[in-house]
């Protein structure tokens, strides 16, 4: 130990300066992407989580011995969090701090835009809990991402859905989503959506900064910034019936102060600086309190169902298809040979028409759904799929956007557990809308009238278009899996045993269902099931495999009335008598 | 009587073989016919005879493409084309087609579809074919009510219905197209003396409009009634020869 116990070792802003140089490049990352989220590595800081530390990082990164530091929290100066931080800057960094908006240089904030326009050469730090504005929807940050690299954000409207379909108008007030340069969906940290205005096109410079989630994101000047609504209900900010009691303004963030026990209270001006700055200039509210303030809800619309898109040729053509797995064994893990599950199977499926593959558990015919429909890959062979603008293209050669287009549009996948294919925690109307809202739909008036329709269309009260799909029994969910599966008029739908859990009442309903959807339809079909009677009644040609492969092909009746293969023979001796 | 080589035939069946391969039974070979050769023209009425288990449903079958037959060829006039296509060769797809437009079946036993009505069970072969959904359904409520079907039952599904209720709903279905060759299996084994004499009315109409019909009459009152000619289906028998 040497002598001097004068300094603790800080380095200017307290952040070393390889971790800052490793944040500026996030940020200049940030920066060039406009919207983007940034993965950054963040460091323990001598506050908690959730205290501002994605904002601190970055104010500390950016910060010269010449700036003048201002940092508020819900608009205000003088609370706790914009306290300690500015507290914290002035001894580890030494700079100048300030109250007044137009004498910063860098504004961290958390919860509020200051009511006075920011001008060029500003930069403004927002402090994020929660920078994926996709999380609440999607849990899987694996998927969050890649929907943000292929911009598929029909989801985001989900939720906009939602709010509408409870509360008659967008009810979402804060950390309101907004697209960025017509790219990259943000959550613009939880500000009022009064403030989203605020930051479109605004000349200063706006960096993100989430530090238990390791993410910064940033607006350059003059970005564009668009919050999300749908047609019939346009974005619309929070506006106030009264005026701040204290300094009288007008279309500023109000703040409900409670003065006393007995009810008073008073509604004042969010942003303390611009309440002190007009206070100074003359302007005296009065005081007393008025009536409170209760943002305007948009009118009920009213609209017609999307117009049905006409069915084109379709041809789904395999050719010598296999899926191996390997069997690694022993202390290296060689592989010492292969499962498998699809051994050299070619098929081919026509417009309006319906394909059985059955075959006993084990059979590969799962692996073969799943690999024709391109959510497994392939070992071998080729998958031609007919494209609605006449490409007959191998869906390996299609890019990732390509194939997840299709198959949110052209293709549906009624899975055996209805769970797999609904989101549980959405209502039964935003389930059946969400796909329609990924093909571009922003009329919520339409939607909703469709989404209504699609559940009468399956049997499913309309009044229950507002429960989730927790509530709903078995059948239910299973008919309204296929109702957001049918919703965009797909021309291809893969099924996996959709009738496997039902008994057998609920069975024949959606059996009866199915068949009645893909004759009105024109749909292409792939039916994999383990029960003959499902293959009899909606297919009119099958195939039954074994072990991986074909053991016997044709029109499904005679498959079925005249087996040819052992195999076939032993199943169809198995069916029960009724 | 008509010449049946002077039309143009309908229905060629030239030389098919069938025979079952149990494959449960240890592959034993059950050989059913052999050498099966007939045409069909328009108007004409072919009633395949002989004792039971000789073969004759499984003709028809394999004249609907329900069994695959071994060999031989059997040549159906398309509706749609004009041209023979050999449903024997097995393509599904050919078949399908023929189905749709050219051939139609009434089958001894109704495969009840569940929940589906009897109307709508009925209505179905014309929808299939591009008919409007109300035109269709009017269209077979006419044929159940000519053939005595109660109209309370029409939109109850045929599962729970008697036996001639159910025949009278498969013959409805059957006969409301215009397929230019119609297979009728026994169509009025389970049917009352007023009943069978309606069908045997509608049969000899479809004859008057050029349907060529091959069938299996037991009721020797019914057959005498409509058959234009009788094949002895024994002549085919592949069993005597075994």
């Amino acid at each position: 130990m040497s002598a001097a116990p004068t300094l603790p070792a800080y380095n200017f802003a307290y952040l070393d300066e390889q971790t800052k140089r490793m944040i500026r490049r996030a940020i200049l990352k940030a920066i060039a992407i406009p919207g983007y989220q940034v993965p950054f590595a963040s460091r323990e800081m001598p506050m908690p989580y959730g205290w501002g530390t994605g904002g601190v990082q970055v104010t500390a990164s950016i910060l010269g011995p010449d700036d003048v530091l201002k940092v508020i929290d819900q608009g205000a100066d003088d609370t706790t969090n914009a306290v300690s931080i500015r507290a914290f800057f002035a001894k580890v960094a030494n700079v100048a701090t300030t109250t007044k908006t137009s004498d910063a240089t860098i504004i961290q904030t958390r919860l509020r835009i200051p009511e006075a326009p920011l001008r060029a050469g500003q930069t403004i730090v927002y402090q994020v809990p929660i920078p994926e504005p996709l999380r609440f929807l999607e849990p899987r940050e694996t998927e969050t991402r890649v929907m943000h690299g292929l911009a598929e954000y029909g989801l985001i409207h989900v939720k906009l859905y939602e709010d509408i379909a409870q509360h008659g108008h967008i009810a979402t007030t804060y950390a309101y989503p907004v697209k960025v340069e017509g790219r990259y969906v943000m959550d613009p940290s939880p500000i009022p959506k009064f403030d989203n205005p605020k930051m479109h096109r605004s000349p200063a410079l706006q960096l993100f900064g989430a530090g238990r989630e390791k993410r910064i994101y940033a607006l350059p000047p003059f970005t564009d910034v668009v919050s999300l609504d749908f047609e019939d209900h346009p974005f619309q900010v929070q506006k106030f019936s009264s005026r701040c009691a204290l300094c009288d303004a007008a279309n500023v963030y109000l703040d409900e102060v409670v003065t006393d026990d007995r009810g008073g209270r008073m509604f004042v001006c969010s942003d303390t600086d611009h309440c002190e700055t007009r206070r100074a200039e003359g302007h005296l509210g009065p005081r007393p309190p008025q009536e409170s303030s209760i943002p305007e809800a948009a009118p009920e619309p009213k609209g017609a169902p999307p117009a049905r898109s006409t069915d084109a040729p379709v041809v789904v053509k395999g050719d010598d298809i296999k899926v191996w797995f390997p069997i690694k064994q022993g202390f290296l893990r060689r592989t010492v040979g292969h499962v498998k599950a699809v051994d050299g199977i070619s098929l081919e499926v026509r417009e309006g028409q319906t394909l059985g593959v059955v075959g006993e558990s084990g059979s590969g015919k799962t692996t073969l759904l799943n690999c024709i429909s391109g959510r497994l890959e392939r070992s071998a062979g080729e998958i031609r799929y007919r494209m609605r603008d006449g490409r007959f293209p191998d869906l390996a050669d299609l890019t990732e956007a390509e194939r997840r287009f299709l198959m949110r549009t052209d293709w549906g996948f009624v899975h055996q557990n209805p769970a797999d294919g609904l989101r549980m925690r959405v209502s039964a109307g935003a389930n059946v809308g969400e796909r329609l809202m990924a093909v571009g739909e922003r009329h919520y008036g339409n939607i909703r009238q469709t989404a209504t329709d699609w559940l009468e269309r399956v049997e499913i009260a309309a009044a229950r278009i507002d429960d989730q799909p927790v509530a709903f029994s078995g059948g239910m969910r299973q008919r309204l899996q296929i109702a957001r599966n049918l919703v965009t008029h797909p021309r291809l739908i893969f099924m996996d045993e959709p009738t496997g859990g039902l008994d057998v009442s609920v069975q024949a309903r959606v059996l009866d269902l199915l068949r009645m959807l893909v004759a009105d339809l024109g749909l292409s079909v792939v039916i994999v099931t383990h029960d003959l009677a499902v293959a009899r009644l909606l297919s009119q040609r099958m195939i039954v495999m074994k072990s991986g492969r074909i053991v016997e092909q044709g029109l499904t009746d005679r498959v079925l009335d005249d087996p040819h293969h052992p195999y076939t023979q032993l199943l169809v001796a198995s069916i029960p008598e009724s | 009587m008509i010449k049946a080589l002077d039309i143009e035939p309908l229905l060629c069946v030239d030389g098919v073989r069938k025979s079952f391969t149990m494959h449960l039974r240890g592959g034993i070979r059950l050989p059913v016919v052999e050498h099966v050769s007939f045409r069909l023209v328009p108007g004409e009425c072919v009633v395949l005879g002989g004792p039971s288990g000789v073969g004759k449903s499984s003709i028809l079958r394999m004249v609907y493409g329900n069994y695959a037959v071994d060999g031989g060829s059997i040549l159906v006039r398309d509706r749609v084309s004009g041209e023979m296509a050999d449903l024997a060769a097995g393509d599904p797809r050919v078949i399908l087609d023929l189905r749709r437009d050219s051939i139609g079946y009434v089958s001894q036993f109704l495969r009840a579809v569940p929940r589906v009505s009897a109307i709508d069970v009925v209505a179905e072969p014309l929808i299939a074919r591009g008919v409007d959904r109300t035109a269709a359904t009017a269209k077979a409520g006419e044929m159940l009510e000519r053939l005595h079907l109660p109209p309370a039952l029409f939109s109850l599904p045929p599962a729970t219905f008697s036996g001639g209720e159910k025949q009278r709903v498969n013959i409805a279905r059957g006969f409301i197209t215009d397929h230019p060759v119609l297979l009728l299996d026994e169509p009025t084994a389970s049917l009352d003396a007023a009943n069978r004499d309606i069908v045997v009315t509608m049969i000899r109409e479809k004859l008057a409009g050029g349907t060529a019909i091959l069938g299996i009459f037991h009721d020797i009152p019914v057959r005498e009634a409509v058959a234009t000619r009788i094949i002895d289906v024994s002549a085919f028998s592949a069993r005597k020869a075994a």
